[in-house]
Order: C-alpha cells, then sequence, then structure tokens
C-alpha cells in the first residue's frame, strides 16, 4: 500500500542519491578525474530540456491536440543538425572570452554593455520564473495525487493547504539547498559544476525510464499494441478528430512557428546555455551530442500519444489529461510503477529547477547585483579584502530568491493555468534573445543600440500579446481588454493584435515578438555606429575561427597599469590561491618576472580581464579592470588595424605551413630525382661497357692472331663495326635528350610525308626484326596529309617506339605491327606488340627520363631509359599527345598523335 | 573539400531534409485518414521521418568522407 510515508521517503530518499551523485562527482573533478568527461553524459545533461512540462504536460497537450506538442521537440532535432555550425561556434566563443551566461554572451558581444547585460537578466528573470513555478506545480499536483491512492482525486485547491504543509515547499528548498550546494561552491573562472551535471544526467536517466515504463504498461499491458489501442481510439469520435491535424485556419502556419520558436530557445535557454556551452568539457563531445539528444526527445514522445488516447479511453471526463501519465497506473492498481512515475516526474522537474536556478543566480548576481555593488565605495576601494565571498553569498541569496519567488507565483498565479501554456509563454519570452544572440555570432555590424531596441520591442511584445491576456483570463484584469481591445479599439486587441486572427495565442506572440525584434534589431543597427569596444567583440565573436585561441595575443588595449594592481585586483574576487596560479602559469608560459613596480603589459591586462570576467561578467570585470589602470583609448581605425594584423599573423603562419609543405615535396622531387640520376648512370655505363668489352676483346683476338682466316676476321670486324654502332648511337641518345632539356636542340622543321617517315623507320628496324625473328606488319596508306616536323627526329621517334616493342616482345612468335590512322586534323601512330606488356604501375612513369620498367618479366631491361623520354619529347615539341596501353601478359600498345598541316589553299 | 566542410554540408542536407518533410506541403501528403498496422499514417509518418533525421545527422558526423579517387 502506498502510504504517504512511504512516498515521502522515496522522494526525499531520490533527493539524497542526487546529493550522493553530485558530491562524488565534484570530488572526482577536484581529484582530476572526471566522470562527465564523455560524450553520453553530455547529451544526457543536454536532456534537462525535458522537464515537468514534457513528463505531464506533452500528454495533456496531445490529447487536445493531437500532434501539436511536437515541434517542441522537432525544433531542438532540427537545431542538432546545425549544431556542428552554431552550437560549436557559440561554445567557442564562450570559452575564449570566459563567457558564463546567455547574458554575459549578449552583453559581451555589444562592447561588454552593462545595460544590455541587465536588459537580458531582466527578461530572463520574468521568463523563467513562471516557468519554475510550473515544475514545482506538477511536484505538488503529483504529490496530491499519489497520495490519494487509490483514489483518483483532481486537487482543485492548493491554496486550502498552508504552505508549512505543503510538500512543494519543502521539496522547493531542498532543491535551492542542493542548487545552493553544488552550484556556488567557488568562484570560479570557468563556473563548471561537474557534480551538478552529473546529478542533472543521472535525474535525465530516470526521467526516460518512467517514462518508457508508463509507456510500454499502456500499449503492452492495457491495450495489445499501438495498433489495437489507436483502433479502439478511433471508435471515439471525439478521439479520431484528433488523428487528423487541424488544416482549417493557419494550422500548419502555426505548426511550422512552433517549431521555429522551440529551435531557437534551445539555444536561449539559460539552463540549456548553461548545460550546452558553460559546463561543456570538450567541444568534441558535441559530435555524438548532437544526434544523441534528439535520439532521447524521440524516445521520451515515442509513448506520448498513446497515453494521452489510452488515457482518454480509461477515463472518463473529469480526469485531467495532464494527470494521465501518473493516474493510468494508478488507476490499475500498479503500486510500484505509480511510484516510479511520481519519482521520473520529480526528476524531470528538479533538474530543471537546478540548473535553471543556477544559470539565473549567476546572471543576477553579475548583471544586476554586482554593477550596483560595484559602484559602492567599499567594493572600489583598493584596500585589500576578500570579495569573493559576497560575490558567492550573492549567489546563494539569488538562488533563494528565485525558488521562493517561483514557489509564490505558483501559489498565488500559476494555478489558473495548464502546464504547457506557463511553459510556451515562457518560450516565447527567452526566444527574444535570438535576434541578437544569433545576429551577434554571424553578423558583425549589430550594434548595441539595435540589441537593446530588438529586445525591448520583442519583451513588450511578448507582454501585450501573451501576459496582460492571461492576467486578464486570470480575473486579474478587465476581461474586456481581451473580448473589446483596449480602450474600445478592436485594433490593439492583444490576442489578436492589427486584426491578425487565425493563430493560436502562442503562434501569434511568437510571429509579432520576434518580427518585432528583428526588425528593430536590424532597422537599429543599420543606422547606429558601433564604438571601439564593440567592433572588436564583434569582430572577435563573428570570426572567433580566425583569432588566436587565447585572446590575450590579441591585445587590444592600450595604457598602463601596474601588475601589483591588478594582483590585487583578481585577490579580491578569485582569492589569493587561484590568483596566484593564474598569474603563475601566465608569467611561465611568457617566462617574465614581475618586480613590485613592474607595468603589466596588454596582454596582462586582457589576461586579468577574462579572469575576472568568468568570475563577474565581462561588464563588470571592465568596471573593475577601469578602476586600476590608466587606459588610453583607441580609435576606430587603430581597433580595425590591429585586428587587421592579428588575423594576418594566422594568416602567415597558415602560409608559411603551406610554403613548407611544398618545400618538403619539392625536396622529396628533388631526391628522387637525383636517384633516378644514379641509376641512369650505372645504367649508361653498364650499356657503354658491354659493347666496349666485346670490342676490346675482340681486338685483343685480332691482336693476338695476327693470320686469321679472312672470313673469320671480317666476322670479327663486323662485330666490332656494329657494337661501335651502338655506342654511338648510345652516347647520340644521351647527347640527344640533353640538347632537348636544355632548349638547344636545333630542330630543321619542314612540311613532310608522314608515310615516307613511318617507310623510313619501318626499313630501319626490319633487320633487327629479321635478326629475332620478330613478324613485323605494317598498314600505312599511301596517301597521307602532310605534317610539320623534323624528319630525322620524326623517324627516331617511330624507331624508338619499335625497338621498344622488340624488346617486350619473344624471340619466337613474336609480332610488332605499326598502324597510321588518319583522322581529321590529326594522324594517329599506333605500336603493338603481343609482349609482356606492362605492369600498370610502370605504365604512369614510363615515359618519365631514366624511367625503366620497375617490374621487368625479363630481369633488367636494356637500354639507357632514354628513348621513350625522347619520343615524347619529340612528339610533344610537333604538338602531339603520346600514352600507352597494356595489360600485363596480352602484350602493349604505344601511341601517339601529330596535328596535321594545314596548307593555305593555292591562291 | 577539407573533411569538415564537407561535414558541414551534410548536416546542413540533413537539416534542410527535416525543415521540408517537416513542414507544409509535404507533411499535409501524409495528412489523411489512413492507417498503417492501426495506427494513424501521419502519425506514423513524423515518427518515421524524424528517426530519418537522426540517422542523418550522425552519418553526417561519423561516416568519414569518401576516399579520394585515384581519376582526375
Amino acid at each position: 500500500m502506498l502510504t504517504t510515508e512511504i512516498i515521502l521517503l522515496f522522494a526525499f530518499g531520490y533527493t539524497g542519491i542526487l546529493f550522493a551523485i553530485a558530491y562524488f562527482g565534484d570530488r572526482r573533478a577536484a581529484q582530476a578525474r572526471s566522470i562527465i568527461s564523455n560524450p553520453y553524459i553530455y547529451a544526457l545533461s543536454l536532456a534537462v530540456y525535458c522537464t515537468a512540462w514534457t513528463f505531464y504536460g506533452s500528454v495533456g497537450r496531445a490529447s487536445a491536440s493531437g500532434l501539436g506538442f511536437l515541434p517542441t521537440y522537432i525544433g531542438p532535432t532540427l537545431v542538432c543538425a546545425l549544431g556542428w555550425v552554431v552550437l560549436r561556434k557559440i561554445i567557442r566563443i564562450s570559452k575564449t572570452h570566459r563567457i558564463t551566461s546567455i547574458a554575459d554572451f549578449i552583453a559581451s558581444r555589444y562592447g561588454k554593455s552593462g545595460a544590455l547585460a541587465t536588459v537580458v537578466t531582466v527578461i530572463a528573470v520574468m521568463g523563467i520564473i513562471p516557468y519554475i513555478a510550473l515544475q514545482l506545480k506538477a511536484i505538488s499536483m503529483s504529490y496530491n495525487i499519489i497520495n490519494q491512492y487509490p483514489l483518483i482525486v483532481m486537487p482543485r485547491y492548493f491554496a486550502d493547504i498552508p504552505v508549512f504543509r505543503d510538500t512543494a515547499f519543502y521539496v522547493a528548498l531542498l532543491l535551492a539547498l542542493f542548487a545552493i550546494l553544488f552550484g556556488t561552491r567557488h568562484l570560479d573562472a570557468t563556473e563548471r559544476h561537474e557534480g551538478l551535471v552529473a546529478a542533472i544526467a543521472f535525474e535525465s536517466l530516470v526521467k526516460l525510464m518512467a517514462f518508457l515504463a508508463v509507456g510500454l504498461f499502456v500499449s503492452y499491458g492495457i491495450y495489445q499494441g499501438f495498433g489495437d489501442l489507436f483502433t479502439q481510439a478511433a471508435t471515439v469520435p471525439r478521439l479520431q478528430e484528433q488523428f487528423i491535424f487541424e488544416t482549417r485556419g493557419s494550422g500548419y502556419f502555426s505548426w511550422g512557428l512552433d517549431i521555429v520558436l522551440s529551435m531557437v530557445v534551445l539555444i536561449c535557454l539559460p539552463r540549456q546555455f548553461q548545460v550546452i556551452v558553460v559546463e561543456n568539457v570538450n567541444e568534441d563531445h558535441l559530435q555524438k551530442a548532437i544526434w544523441l539528444f534528439p535520439a532521447y526527445l524521440l524516445a521520451i514522445n515515442l509513448f506520448v500519444l498513446p497515453i494521452a488516447f489510452g488515457g482518454a479511453m480509461q477515463f472518463p471526463a473529469g480526469v485531467d489529461a495532464d494527470t494521465f501519465v501518473l493516474t493510468l497506473p494508478m488507476a490499475r492498481r500498479q503500486e510500484a510503477l505509480s511510484l516510479l512515475v511520481f519519482i521520473g516526474g520529480m526528476s524531470a522537474a528538479t533538474g530543471m529547477v537546478i540548473v535553471e536556478t543556477v544559470a539565473l543566480s549567476t546572471m543576477i548576481c553579475n548583471d544586476l547585483v554586482m554593477p550596483v555593488l560595484l559602484r559602492l565605495p567599499f567594493a572600489r576601494s583598493s584596500r585589500r579584502q576578500d570579495l569573493s565571498a559576497i560575490v558567492l553569498n550573492i549567489r546563494r541569496c539569488s538562488i533563494a530568491l528565485v525558488v521562493l519567488s517561483a514557489y509564490a507565483y505558483f501559489r498565488f498565479v500559476g494555478e489558473a493555468y495548464a502546464l504547457v501554456s506557463i511553459g510556451l509563454m515562457s518560450f516565447v519570452a527567452v526566444a527574444q534573445f535570438a535576434p541578437a544572440m544569433l545576429g551577434g555570432i554571424f553578423w558583425k555590424q549589430g550594434t548595441r543600440a539595435g540589441a537593446i531596441s530588438g529586445l525591448v520591442a520583442g519583451f513588450t511584445a511578448w507582454f501585450y500579446t501573451l501576459v496582460l491576456p492571461s492576467l486578464a483570463e486570470a480575473g486579474l484584469m478587465d476581461e474586456g481588454l481581451i473580448t473589446r481591445g483596449p480602450w474600445h479599439a478592436a485594433v490593439l486587441n492583444p490576442l489578436q493584435l492589427f486584426g491578425l486572427q487565425g493563430l493560436d495565442p502562442i503562434a501569434h506572440a511568437v510571429f509579432w515578438s520576434l518580427l518585432l525584434n528583428a526588425s528593430f534589431y536590424v532597422g537599429v543597427s543599420l543606422f547606429s555606429r558601433q564604438n571601439a569596444l564593440e567592433l572588436t567583440q564583434a569582430a572577435l565573436f563573428v570570426d572567433v575561427f580566425t583569432y588566436p585561441a587565447k585572446v590575450e595575443e590579441s591585445s587590444l588595449w592600450r595604457g598602463t597599469a601596474l601588475v601589483t594592481d591588478l594582483r590585487s585586483l583578481l585577490e579580491r574576487f578569485l582569492g589569493n590561491q587561484r590568483t596566484e596560479e593564474a598569474l603563475g602559469a601566465f608569467a611561465r608560459e611568457r617566462s617574465v618576472r614581475w618586480g613590485p613596480l613592474s607595468q603589466a603589459d596588454p596582454a596582462l591586462v586582457t589576461y586579468a580581464e577574462t579572469l575576472l570576467a568568468g568570475a563577474i561578467g565581462s561588464a563588470s570585470a571592465r568596471v573593475m579592470v577601469a578602476s586600476v589602470v590608466t587606459e588610453e583609448p583607441l580609435g576606430l581605425d587603430e581597433v580595425m588595424h590591429i585586428l587587421d594584423e592579428t588575423r594576418q599573423v594566422i594568416a602567415y603562419s597558415r602560409e608559411l605551413e603551406q610554403a613548407t609543405a611544398e618545400l618538403k615535396s619539392a625536396n622529396e622531387r628533388l631526391q628522387e630525382l637525383d636517384r633516378l640520376k644514379n641509376e641512369f648512370i650505372s645504367t649508361v655505363t653498364h650499356e657503354l661497357r658491354t659493347p666496349l668489352t666485346a670490342v676490346r676483346s675482340i681486338a685483343e683476338i685480332l691482336n693476338a692472331n695476327p693470320d686469321l682466316p679472312a672470313d673469320q676476321y671480317r666476322h670479327l670486324t663486323g662485330i666490332i663495326i656494329t657494337e661501335s654502332e651502338r655506342l654511338t648511337r648510345l652516347i647520340n641518345q644521351v647527347l640527344d635528350f640533353q640538347r632537348m632539356e636544355t632548349g638547344r636542340m636545333a630542330w630543321q622543321m619542314q612540311p613532310l610525308d608522314f608515310g615516307d617517315v613511318c617507310r623510313e623507320a619501318l626499313a630501319a628496324a626490319r633487320p633487327l626484326m629479321a635478326e629475332k625473328r620478330i613478324d613485323l606488319t605494317s598498314e600505312v596508306p599511301h596517301a597521307v596529309p602532310r605534317v610539320h616536323g623534323d624528319r630525322d627526329r620524326l623517324v627516331q621517334a617511330v624507331l624508338n617506339l619499335l625497338s621498344n616493342a622488340v624488346k617486350f616482345c619473344d624471340t619466337a612468335g613474336g609480332r610488332i605491327e605499326l598502324r597510321l590512322a588518319v583522322q581529321p586534323d590529326l594522324l594517329q601512330v599506333e605500336v603493338a606488340d603481343n609482349g609482356v606488356g606492362i605492369h600498370p604501375e610502370d605504365l604512369k612513369v614510363i615515359f618519365e627520363e631514366f624511367r625503366q620498367a620497375r617490374h621487368p618479366p625479363r630481369g633488367r631491361p636494356s637500354g639507357s631509359g632514354l628513348g621513350l623520354a625522347i619520343t615524347r619529347r619529340v612528339v610533344e615539341f610537333h604538338g602531339g599527345r603520346i600514352w600507352a596501353d597494356s595489360h600485363p601478359g596480352q602484350g602493349s600498345t604505344f601511341a601517339f598523335t601529330l596535328p596535321v598541316l594545314h596548307t593555305p589553299r593555292p591562291t | 573539400m577539407t573533411p569538415d566542410s564537407l561535414r558541414h554540408r551534410r548536416l546542413a542536407g540533413a537539416f534542410l531534409f527535416g525543415w521540408i518533410f517537416f513542414n507544409y506541403p509535404i507533411l499535409s501528403l501524409f495528412n489523411l485518414p489512413i492507417y498503417w498496422a492501426g495506427v494513424p499514417l501521419h502519425f506514423a509518418y513524423v515518427f518515421i521521418i524524424w528517426a530519418a533525421l537522426i540517422v542523418l545527422i550522425s552519418l553526417a558526423v561519423h561516416r568519414k568522407p569518401p576516399a579520394a579517387g585515384t581519376g582526375r
């Protein structure tokens, strides 16, 4: 039996587990053995997106509008597709500038503007407090329902329960305690909270498990699968209507707007900014997270429709659809499952409350309280005193304040609304950050004035079109406002502004607020000027990937400051130890030592400001640093100049890298050539030595035997002659090649009949073929168009191909064919053999000088290795092209083309 | 093309796929009173496209670029 004691035991036991996990996570982080540094935990922590609104509210919304709940989850999936571009850029910028909140991000982009940070913070707090209230409402509602087990009673009037007997109140206090303990342990320049993230990831697992469990129970426990459930639902006309998407009016347009809304919200919600950007350990985790997180969303939404329709069929009217997730297992007397669902809903709610309050407290502290505090004389005095404790206490108070305000909102205002409408109202509020934020990272011309006016316009439109009507509906304002419009001016009716009809209230508000916001942002930006700091920040944000990873290296600051002043400033906010560590690291990296009167260089000032920005926000950090340095203002031109220089340094270093790579490959090529040259020399000398040896040994024979018979004598001297001819040929080849290479070749160009050239080459080759008993055939037409060329060289080229073919042929059964084909505008010469063929790798390089087949089928090939290279040069000199085709074992074909000479018509 | 810019293009393609298939008019083509194994077609359609989009994103991020061809 589920008694109150058991329920409370589990509720507080679960909270205890969260404390334990967070404590463990923080301890491991302190030992530098992070438990959250992996993409899976990162993706799970992003699922803090799914709040109690998802857990209970999606079902409520699905039973009212079918698929209408889904855009809220499809949008984030689409953003994830762009995540590698957009989210990675935001993460990189934030890490570079040590940005720890969305207010700081926007303020920093527009010239570290304190005013802008304040505007963003105010919007965030006003937009988010109802959202946190919604979570408390969900906890309270689910507790009050499960506490009635086995009865199913809708709790109507929270106001009946005194605050001090309201479980939600104690849960709120516990959550505030948790956020204070694990969200404000120390003032760090990075603001990462590993224990907190570990607990959030755990909560994401719990809520997913609980939801899947109840989904499976409804689909397969109560019904026989999806098909059965939907078939039964189809028999109820009221439910069957939901199967088809509402297309009257502007259903699809509202659907599209809802997707856009949830897309921008994924980036703009303070808690999402906290988990995606601030708590990110490693940019690469994004790679897996951008599909794991959408997969999580898909899984947690899979059973929403079955539960919605199942609940609608199981319960008569009177049971709120928002409670189906819990009441369905209760109605079936599933005690354990009911308890699991209650805990799952609690995990969804508490995860959101914890992260959101920590994110908001950072903003409230840095951007609302610090600017005021820093103007007070005690904070400005340079007396040594530790302000870090004060900052931390401000944050703790902010957390308590946020949670208590949310509780108050829930008690006194929030009763009137369904879960979903409160959540969507918050969504529209934070969506107002999108133009300034996205414009800020992709559009350099966006100015501070533009950002402020856009935000104010969007916020005003939000307040007018969403908050006023909700107040009127709750009876807190005159209802005539939404029925007749203010002052009876229907055109100003907040639900149908300027007469726009057909959109649901949320889509209506999204449309007007984002339209006004973006228009003011762009319009005012185009008509206002950026100051030097805005210009700098704009460039550093938009081009973050082209600047050095460390801001201090792009020193956009000029002025004088004492190192000791900076040090004492840092100590006041970061404490002695952290300051010592940070400055020590800086000094070691640059090998500098500071004396008591050392001047700080610009890099150190920027470094100190960035460190401070991590702790108290960029706007406040700037004010504080400015209080200890004497700054020389930089002109716009100078800023542009410095930015250009910084970028050029990067560009140069890239060019340098490229040049180095080119040099390296050139060097490799040279070494290869050198090796080939050596090989060539050894081949040529070998080739020279063979005939020389023959000549010498025959000469020795003749010398030793003066009275040889005449026929033998003639035979031997004949060999001497052929061998010396071979020698001459070789030497000529080398000389020819060298002349061609150095361009000193004297070409005897004249119009000539290429048929004759072929015939001459054939005649010259015939003795060689006969000797090797190779069958030589030819196809040379009689009438061939004339070409312009050097006759001897062309004969040599064809002959080279023929004798090259001989080398590949077997002596017996070898066949070589020379074909001359006439094509329009060119002649094509082919020399085909039926020899061993050429290895494909050799085919690529066979025309290069000094190359011989590396994979010779029959040992070492003979010749200088220059024949084909010379042929290629001859052909190319005549404007032709040469190539070879071969398959090992099937012979090869060498071919080249020559352009035909166009003789002018005789006049 | 560098691996990173290839990845950007693939992801942009995945985004366009999702945007087009999740919006009017393609969405309306499946908004019919037809049942697919008992499940309303429109519901099944949205979840299948969603799953396909997630698979596309993971392929875009994790699939190595195809090996450079030997041809020019």
